[in-house]
């Protein structure tokens, strides 16, 4: 199966992104799925996206992008975490299948 | 080990504007020598740019932080407030929110501070330790909350998904 690259930024690239790709590690390892994790700050997010198939941000992008960007915060805060969660695992499963 | 410091906690502040705390809490971490002189200015702008207001389940706490070259050495510095102070959201920064706790981190950059980092996120998520902070009145009391929190918590504990 094809490994997964998953992007995760935030505004500075050095704090809430780190905590979230230890949040997707975990997940992506329970799950057993095989996958790189990077972190990057959101102004670096336009240049690096075409080379990942997932993308996380916490901070709300200016950008617009022609493809699907999950929403991180659920997995800072803990409020609807689960849902993001699943989210994650479908825009994984749907790469995956490609 | 990370220990919290009791001069780096502020307890039941009150402060007029977002600049009037990152002013008072710059000078602060300056006179200690936590942060360089540009601290202020950075984390003014990093805030304003990329806001750090986060809604939890029943409180409402920020995260304020900046580049790492700004810092001389790691902390994590609390304030708890008796007025709610206005930020803006991190996942909708047009929408304001009244903030009770600021956790202003002082990240020194490498890999070796995310655990440190990482605890503390998912302390956000703990509503009996973020109940405690908000509701001590002094400083010793969040401390030992913290303390016990921090040893007796591995990450994979704290996770709650």
């Amino acid at each position: 199966m094809k490994r997964i690259k998953v992007l995760i930024c935030c505004g500075s690239g050095i704090a809430t992104s780190k905590h979230v790709a230890q949040k997707v590690g975990e997940i992506l390892s329970e799950t057993g799925i095989e996958a790189a994790i990077d972190t990057c700050s959101i102004s670096e997010l336009s240049d690096k996206q075409a080379e990942y198939d997932i993308l996380l941000t916490t901070a709300k992008s200016d950008f617009t992008f022609q493809r699907h960007v999950i929403n991180a915060v659920p997995f800072l805060t803990g409020i609807n975490a689960e849902q993001v969660r699943k989210e994650l695992l479908e825009e994984i499963g749907k790469k995956q299948n490609i | 080990m990370w220990k919290f410091q009791k001069d780096l906690i502020q307890v039941k502040d009150y402060y007029e504007s977002q600049e009037d705390y990152f002013q008072s809490v710059s000078m602060h971490l300056m006179k200690r020598e936590y942060v360089r002189a540009s601290f202020f200015e950075s984390l003014m702008q990093r805030e304003r740019n990329y806001p750090t207001g986060l809604q939890l389940e029943e409180t409402c706490v920020a995260i304020p932080h900046t580049d790492s070259k700004h810092i001389i050495k790691e902390f994590i510095h609390i304030t708890t407030l008796n007025k709610g102070l206005k930020f803006h959201r991190m996942d909708e920064p047009g929408e304001e929110i009244e903030v009770s706790i600021i956790f202003l981190l002082g990240m020194t950059s490498g890999d070796s501070q995310i655990e440190t980092l990482s605890k503390m996120m998912n302390l956000l998520q703990n509503k009996l330790i973020i109940d405690e902070i908000k509701h001590s009145p002094d400083t010793g009391e969040i401390i030992e909350a913290l303390n016990h929190y921090w040893n007796n918590t591995s990450i994979a504990q704290s996770t709650l998904f």
